[in-house]
């Protein structure tokens, strides 16, 4: 722990001079990368300009650490009368004022940069449509630890001396939960979706090709020639083949990606929060006060189903801006694991007796058409020419047919005294299971489609997100709208 | 599908609870749907403005009779939107209780939300230009459900209005 004085104007740490110039050059790099690409593969077509581009790229290195000194000189931040203050920029300037019973949660992380220089950066998050960037780049550790500590001291007035304490990255009081092992998380990446990844991939090398294409046209109509002539000529198991090479990436994109992210995942619990650190290149360190979680969400898809694993989602409430930021999320763990978890968040379990109430089978006819119809529609002009095509649309309908058909099966909800469930799928399945009194709006809403036949649907929504509740009788939906209003009314316990 | 039509509840009779459909609720400004009319009619205005140049001027070449299609689907949407405009005018009301404000408007899909005082963030009172004509003014609600959920009540008498701001901006202190 260091002594710091909050109340005078703090710069971040000297290191921190690096990592901003570090950081403008990585965003010129990723701005310019195309033009780079297409400087360093045809090099010999510059040569006469070599001294110009030499004598720029010293002039924006130059401008750049100009920008790094005048930034963290005007950088600064302190607490006032119960108000965080930061105030940055020199050209347009900048002051962010945040209460500080305002602050949600106080995180910090750090890259490979900041980890060689022994800095963390810290992001502060706010609740609200706030849109405001509260992060400090370069912190030394015990300084962040203490301004951590500083600013959820604060925030936790009301609560015992146990918050108080030093809540470092190792907490001795922290009971552990749950710590994944590397041959599980190649598990759980196995069993991930691997479809999504594969429409990611396909849509991320479409752009790569297109940022391209333009630059190396020749070269593109050579070899895409030599492909297409090979196409054609090569038989149906090569293309196969190359299909299930895609596929392969495909899974392989999914291992990794979960193992980058979840690498060495550790979730504990404390007195009053749950704590999680995870991450291979970044390592993530973050802590959420059970108060102010708003909303636990667990799902399956088909394959986790068979190996009886859930991935979760524990939401806590967050600015517009960051909604993955003030995600907490477990990649997989068993039932065990998820019912340990709701008993903390929620106590004792509340729907041991309570019924599922199903939504009306209309609801078919709505997930048919947005999934169905609509796209067909749409893409209607494409095959009009082509009679082959027309298996396509066919196709689609089928299996939108058969996944509006589990849609309905899927959603239901359940009701308690003080909490909701809310369920909802077709191939996987998600569970959202939140306290009534964290509700803020509460919404009834009817088309006029559903009118005349009786239906109507409800919609919630809370500092973490919306939910509905669609296509249930009439009457109900009133009923729902009318006590949710009711419970959230009645409490006097704060949703945050 | 739906197996049983009373709400299970224990404890508080579901019945006593004050019923929101019997809220009495209050028409905004008839004026204000001159306000929503004008506004068409302007946009209108635009449209046409800009597809009458393009027809006479042929800049750019395209042929006038695609204009004319043009005009004529952007007019028939505009048409559409003035009678749904009027048609879903006398929807649009709000209502206050003690402890909630309730929002209700929509024609096609007909939305009644409920916000009570203990989740309100802040009220504000804002007037447009064309609002100013008429001495209309919207009262704006914030949650921390985000912009989806906050409502703006548009159409509102400016002294109404304030009278509101000021009564839900009170009984917001009283909670905090």
């Amino acid at each position: 722990m260091r002594n710091i004085d909050l109340t005078k104007p703090n710069r971040q740490a000297p290191k921190g001079l690096v990592l901003i110039l570090a950081m403008s050059i990585q965003k010129l790099i990723r701005a310019l990368w195309p033009m780079l690409l297409i400087y360093f593969w045809k090099n010999d077509q510059f040569v006469e300009y070599q001294t110009i581009i030499n004598v720029g790229i010293i002039v924006i290195i130059l401008l750049l650490s100009i920008h790094a000194v005048l930034y963290y000189l005007n950088f600064k931040f302190y607490v006032d009368k119960d108000h965080f203050i930061l105030r940055k920029g020199y050209l347009r300037k900048q002051e962010l004022n945040i209460p500080l019973d305002r602050i949600q949660s106080v995180n910090y992380k750090a890259n490979v940069l900041q980890r060689l220089l022994k800095v963390v950066s810290l992001e502060i998050d706010t609740a609200g449509s706030v849109k405001k960037e509260l992060k400090i780049l370069a912190l030394e550790l015990d300084y962040a630890d203490t301004l951590k500590n500083a600013l959820s001291t604060s925030v936790n007035v009301k609560e015992t001396e146990d918050v108080n304490q030093d809540v470092p990255i190792k907490d001795e009081q922290a009971e552990k939960l749950l710590k994944i092992e590397i041959g599980e998380l190649v598990k759980i990446g196995l069993l991930q979706n691997h479809l999504q990844m594969a429409l990611l991939i396909l849509a991320f090398g479409w752009q790569f090709y297109n940022e391209l294409a333009d630059s190396f046209k020749e070269e593109i109509s050579q070899v895409s020639g030599q492909v297409n002539e090979q196409i054609l000529q090569s038989s149906l198991i090569v293309l196969i083949f190359m299909g299930l090479l895609f596929f392969g990436i495909s899974i392989l994109a999914s291992v990794i990606k979960i193992i980058v992210k979840f690498f060495d995942f550790e979730f504990s619990k404390t007195e009053s929060s749950f704590q999680m650190q995870a991450g291979l290149l970044n390592r993530k360190n973050m802590i959420i006060p059970f108060k102010k979680i708003q909303e636990l969400s667990w799902g399956t898809n088909p394959l986790k189903k068979a190996f009886s694993l859930f991935s979760i989602k524990i939401k806590q409430a967050n600015s517009q801006v960051d909604k993955k930021k003030s995600l907490m999320e477990i990649p997989g763990c068993g039932n065990e694991n998820l019912n340990q978890l709701k008993e903390v968040i929620f106590g004792e379990d509340e729907f041991l007796r309570d019924r599922k109430y199903k939504i009306s089978g209309k609801f078919f006819w709505r997930v048919l058409f947005i999934m169905g119809c609509l796209p067909i529609l749409i893409s209607s002009p494409l095959y009009i020419y082509d009679v082959v095509h027309y298996i396509v649309p066919i196709l689609w309908f089928g299996f939108s047919t058969f996944a509006s058909w589990l849609a309905v099966k899927k959603r239901y909800f359940q009701i308690s005294e003080n909490q909701l469930i809310i369920s909802k799928g077709m191939f996987g399945q998600d569970w959202k299971q939140l306290e009534i009194y964290k509700i803020q709006v509460v919404d009834f809403r009817q088309s006029i489609f559903q009118k005349s036949s009786g239906l109507a649907g409800i919609q919630i929504y809370t500092a973490s997100g919306s939910t509905s509740i669609p296509f249930i009788n009439e009457n109900l939906a009133k009923e729902l709208h009318k006590f949710l209003v009711y419970k959230i009314q009645s409490t006097e316990k704060s949703w945050m | 599908m739906i197996e049983k039509l009373e709400f299970e509840n224990k404890e508080i009779d579901i019945e006593e609870l004050p019923k929101l459909e019997d809220l009495k609720f209050n028409r905004v400004e008839k004026n204000y749907l001159l306000v929503l009319l004008l506004r068409i009619i302007i946009f209108g205005l635009i449209f046409n403005g800009i597809g009458a140049f393009f027809y006479f001027t042929k800049t750019m070449g395209i042929p006038s009779e695609v204009i004319q299609y043009i005009l004529l689907a952007i007019n028939s949407l505009f048409a559409l939107r003035v009678i749904l405009t009027i048609l879903s005018f006398k929807i649009r009301a709000y209502a206050i209780r003690e402890r909630d404000i309730s929002y209700q408007r929509g024609l096609i899909v007909f939305k009644q939300t409920t916000v009570s005082v203990n989740r309100m963030q802040h009220v504000e009172l804002t007037q447009s230009l064309l609002m100013k004509l008429f001495n209309l003014s919207t009262v704006k609600i914030y949650t921390a459900g985000g912009s989806q959920s906050d409502i703006s009540i548009a159409g509102i008498n400016k002294e109404k209005g304030e009278e509101i701001k000021d009564l839900l901006s009170e009984k917001l202190s009283q909670h905090a």
